[in-house]
């Protein structure tokens, strides 16, 4: 049997997904010694990434019942490495939220494209009657 | 406006299954929570985004309830129907928003909506496309039971004992598998 260094001990929908549409790579990247390295971000995962910390830092502001401290520690604390703890715990919470989901390599060149997703859905849905 | 009432949830919680003793440990990274006017009840809500650096783009899903584009609601899509089940929108999707509702809390098998919101990019511009779709009891039975086989063949290595016999055949494997 193959080795195992550790069994998950959690599991969302997106190793769902893994598990059934990729056996192999769920075993290497989740369950094997000297796991296999996850692949890096592409630049339209960062784009999307980019939109999604920019509008959500955007309804944060504007809105009077989501704490944003609260958000803040939640991002925080599912920091990965303490090293990203230390260079990220003087942010702000739109750079928390940005520079926790984008990756270090795209980040100059995503930052305008996801502000462009944001004006775009703001008056193209989010500012738009929901029925 | 869409009434949103949280943003970037991370939840862990317990999947509790009818029938099974086993609880499954489930944690999700939900986008946002919102009103559903129809309802008035708390639900999920996701932001998808597509195209970008595509050079044709990328074509909204059917069956959305809205499209907007250049500030102008352009209408739901021939496939909208009031309470649409997700799943037949997009069942990524949909297993998505199943499990993030109940991690807010909606009892296992009782339907619920869920919605979406889709950038779709194309080098002619950018649409957003609205959906609501419900998580119905049915849908629900299936994704529960796929987590449920999911955690019980990795606890029970059934999963692994599946798998290629030595780590260069599952290495060798694992790099030609792709989502779609």
């Amino acid at each position: 049997m193959l080795a195992i260094n550790k069994k998950p001990s959690y599991i969302s929908p997106s190793s769902l997904g893994t598990f059934y549409k990729q056996p192999n790579k769920f075993y290497m990247q989740r369950m094997a010694p000297n796991p296999m390295p996850y692949e890096p971000q592409g630049i339209a995962a960062a784009v999307g990434s980019a939109f999604d910390a920019l509008i959500k830092a955007h309804i944060i502001k504007n809105s009077t019942i989501i704490d944003p401290a609260h958000v803040w520690s939640v991002v925080y604390n599912d920091l990965y490495s303490d090293k990203q703890k230390e260079e990220f715990k003087d942010l702000s919470l739109k750079e928390l939220l940005f520079m926790s989901s984008v990756e270090a390599e795209h980040r100059e060149e995503v930052r305008e494209a996801g502000n462009m997703l944001m004006r775009k859905y703001i008056n193209n849905g989010y500012n738009c009657c929901l029925l | 406006m869409l009434p949103f009432v949280d943003v970037e949830i991370h939840r862990k919680f317990s999947l509790f299954l009818p029938k099974c003793a086993t609880p499954i440990p489930i944690f999700g990274k939900q986008d946002s929570a919102v009103i559903d006017p129809f309802t008035d009840t708390k639900c999920p809500h996701d932001w998808k985004v597509s195209g970008y650096g595509n050079a044709t783009g990328v074509s909204p899903k059917p069956g959305y309830m809205a499209i907007w584009k250049d500030c102008i609601n352009e209408g739901s899509h021939k496939k909208y129907v009031m309470d649409i089940p997700l799943e037949q929108v997009d069942p990524s999707w949909a297993t998505q928003v199943c499990t993030y509702g109940w991690g807010m809390g909606i009892p296992f098998g009782t339907a619920f909506p869920g919605y979406i919101d889709m950038l779709a990019i194309r080098p002619t511009g950018i649409r957003v496309a609205r959906y609501r779709g419900m998580i119905t009891p049915e849908f629900q039975k299936i994704v529960g039971e796929n987590y449920l086989k999911m955690w019980t063949a990795i606890q029970n290595n059934s999963y692994v004992l599946s798998l290629g016999e030595n780590r260069l055949t599952v290495e060798y494997l694992a790099q030609f598998e792709r989502w779609y």
